[in-house]
């Protein structure tokens, strides 16, 4: 019973350290967003443009994600326990799944078919576009430290863009994608698998100045 | 005994050490500026889309040139805005605040070296974008300039980007705040963008750099207008000061406080407060002038541009002079054009050689073909997405370059494009007529009309005129008229002109049926 606490207590100080309750905050208002983007038509057309917005929004999640990961504790924390990993990728599963949740119901939120608003593709890219987009984020952060690795995520948004505009199809800009491709899935799954596994193990680059 | 106040004597304040030591900061700011590692990301995406999409893009200043709102200017934005807010947030999320609050400076100074270090990167990667593209585009176009007032606009719209994004970031610093104002800004630029495209860039939206690709045409035989650049100029430049004056009063910032803003002569700090308040005060005027002007923005019926009234020198919409470039088909068909396309003149006359070649002579054949603007072209072509239209005695094909190239131009939409309206123009009539409630009916000829056109447009090896398109006819009556027409293309040239010399006139007054075509 004792141990249960402990690690309840644990695990709820990690994510408090991270700043996870303001992260599910945000990753909330990236849901908000979401859904006033479909309510009140800022997305274009009904093609490839349509997916724009909500990449972008999937993009931002990740990039908060990303920037979670920062432990202000630096390099003393790597010497207290061998839980250290569990809760890195716990962690991660558990942001990354609020944000699937908080875009799902953004997106449910404003579903309205007869008014032709809906979240084009369904749910589905989103599963597929955040971890994916969080992967690269993770590894920006095993280069970069976890406070600048937004602009992993925020790149690789762009680039995605410029490939869904340009109908460009290669696996590895996975949002501009059909949602049932197979290439995208795998390319996005393994970017997530490699930085899951590599944070996980490695933990974010901690610099001399905190950051 | 009486109360002398003696004011102590104001130290001479030496302004070149003031100035030496804001831009020494400022130097240090540029050199420790995060924004440089975004820079050769922000060049791999300026060449793989603005680039490259000019490139594409037909040889023509304006239309080339809108890359830079269009295009790479959305590019710059996120990284200007997630920058520059790490940049404003970085005394909070360091907790430095107690420790700088006791420097000789004012905050402000500070914090407006620090943006400026960031916004020096960000003007530079943008006028360096700039410069590239503008160098590449005058290679390639054979007339006009330089458009600069998009430059402008897009120069201070970044910087008011940077202002806006370097206050948020100062206001509310932590580690989440980077990522979410750039991602803000992006949706808002994006969400803006949507509003633009669907109101046609008029009204407020003509504040969005971010708008519909503009056609061939503009600033070809018109002067592109530089009224929406100014009110951009005025709205950007408002929210920069606004920001920045915002910056110097906010106290969380470490600003002089909005207390006794107004008063002139309140305690320490009054002068800092004063000048924070003007800017502040001037950026808000200027922003809501600047909104105020873009909500009268219209379309110009004259020059086919965006104007706005208030600004607007209606002498600038005099037609540019020009002298057009000209050259013979064979059988001494002349092709006009606007020196703007004086690159597509030889693929315009190899356009138009075969088709003359079977119709000169035939009544109501054109002797020579001239480029008119877009805007001349008659509303019943355009509707009918055609290039032109033959008319006059002797009849002229006038015809506009604006539809006529794609925006990634296809040479054989561009060249069947002509055959098909000078061919229809010969054996059937005009295209069509609009009634009274403006919609288009479709002039699709009978059936050995049809025939004949498709069989001439066959021969020369261009694509039949578009007569399956539902407005027209239906396509199960395709098979008669493409078996006549099979017969036409495959007589000999000599054979097609004859029977036509022949045959013209009763085939467009409707007495030839498909089977008496040879």
């Amino acid at each position: 019973m004792n141990g249960g606490i402990g690690a309840g207590r644990l695990a709820w100080l990690h994510l408090r350290s991270r700043r996870a309750p303001a992260a599910l905050a945000a990753l909330l208002a990236c849901g908000v967003a979401l859904w006033a983007s479909l309510h009140y038509h800022w997305w274009l057309g009904t093609g490839n443009a349509a997916d724009e917005l909500p990449m972008i929004l999937q993009g931002g999640a990740a990039g908060i994600i990303a920037v979670t990961t920062h432990s202000p504790f630096g390099e003393p924390e790597r010497a207290t326990g061998r839980r250290l990993p569990f809760l890195r990728v716990a962690m991660v599963l558990v942001l990354c799944g609020a944000a699937i949740g908080f875009f799902a119901l953004g997106a449910s939120a404003a579903y309205n078919p007869q008014a032709g608003v809906y979240l084009f593709g369904g749910i589905l890219p989103v599963v597929r576009n955040v971890p994916g987009m969080t992967g690269i984020g993770l590894i920006c952060c095993l280069a970069t430290g976890s406070l600048t690795a937004w602009t992993g995520p925020l790149a690789f948004t762009a680039i995605a863009q410029f490939a869904l505009i340009a109908n460009y199809s290669w696996p590895i800009t996975w949002p501009a994608r059909p949602p049932s491709d197979r290439g995208g899935w795998i390319a996005a799954m393994i970017v997530f698998a490699v930085g899951l596994v590599a944070f996980t193990i490695r933990g974010p680059r901690i610099r001399q100045s905190g950051e | 005994m009486t109360a002398v106040t003696v004011r102590e004597p104001r130290p001479a304040r030496n302004r070149s050490r003031s100035f030496l030591l804001a831009s020494r900061i400022a130097t240090m700011e540029v050199r420790h500026s995060a924004f440089v590692w975004a820079i050769p990301l922000l060049a791999v995406l300026f060449v793989y889309d603005p680039f490259q999409a000019a490139a594409h893009y037909p040889a023509l200043w304006n239309l080339r040139a809108s890359v830079v709102p269009d295009k790479f200017w959305p590019v710059c934005v996120p990284f200007a805005a997630g920058f520059s807010a790490w940049a404003g947030s970085r005394e909070g999320r360091r907790n430095t605040d107690d420790l700088v609050a006791a420097t000789a400076r004012p905050a402000w100074t500070r914090q407006l070296c620090s943006l400026a270090g960031t916004l020096a990167w960000v003007l530079a990667a943008f006028g360096t974008g700039v410069a590239v593209l503008y160098v590449s585009i005058a290679r390639a176009v054979t007339w006009g300039g330089p458009p600069v007032w998009p430059i402008a606009a897009g120069a201070v719209s970044l910087t008011a980007v940077c202002a806006f994004a370097f206050t948020l970031g100062a206001l509310f610093p932590g580690r989440f705040t980077a990522p979410i104002v750039a991602v803000g800004i992006s949706v808002l630029t994006l969400a803006v963008f949507s509003r633009t495209v669907s109101e046609g860039g008029t009204s407020v939206f003509a504040l969005s750099l971010d708008g519909i690709v503009p056609g061939n045409d503009q600033g070809v035989f018109y002067p592109v207008a530089p009224d929406v650049s100014i009110v951009q100029v005025m709205f950007f430049a408002g929210c920069t000061l606004g920001a920045i004056g915002l910056l110097g009063l906010s106290p969380r910032t470490g600003g002089a406080g909005w207390r006794g803003a107004i008063d002139f002569a309140s305690g320490a700090g009054a002068r800092l407060r004063v000048a924070a308040t003007a800017v502040f005060a001037a950026g808000i005027a200027l922003a809501v002038i600047g909104f105020g002007l873009a909500a009268t923005a219209r379309m110009s019926p004259a020059t086919g541009g965006v104007e706005v009234p208030a600004l607007h020198d209606s002498a600038s919409d005099k037609a540019l002079l020009y002298t057009p470039v000209c050259a013979a088909a064979s059988g001494g068909f002349q092709v006009c054009l606007h020196p703007a396309y004086k690159g597509y003149l030889s693929q315009s006359v190899s356009s138009f050689g075969p088709v003359m070649a079977e119709l000169s002579g035939l009544p109501g054949a054109p002797v020579r073909a001239v480029e008119i603007p877009g805007l001349a072209v008659p509303s019943v072509v355009q509707q009918a997405f055609r290039d032109g239209i033959v008319i006059g005695s002797p009849p002229v094909y006038e015809f506009s370059m604006d539809g006529a190239i794609a925006q990634v131009p296809d040479p054989a939409q561009f060249r069947d494009g002509f055959r098909q309206d000078i061919v229809h123009a010969v054996v059937i009539g005009p295209v069509g007529q609009l009634t009274a409630s403006g919609v288009l009916q479709w002039n699709a000829g009978t059936q050995a009309q049809q025939a004949v056109e498709d069989g001439l447009l066959r021969a020369i090896g261009s694509q039949p005129y578009p007569a399956c398109n539902p407005y027209m006819q239906p396509c199960a009556q395709q098979s008669q008229v493409t078996a006549a027409a099979a017969r036409f293309a495959a007589l000999p040239a000599a054979t097609r002109h004859a029977w036509l010399a022949a045959n013209l006139a009763a085939l467009k007054a409707g007495r030839i049926t498909p089977a008496r075509i040879p």
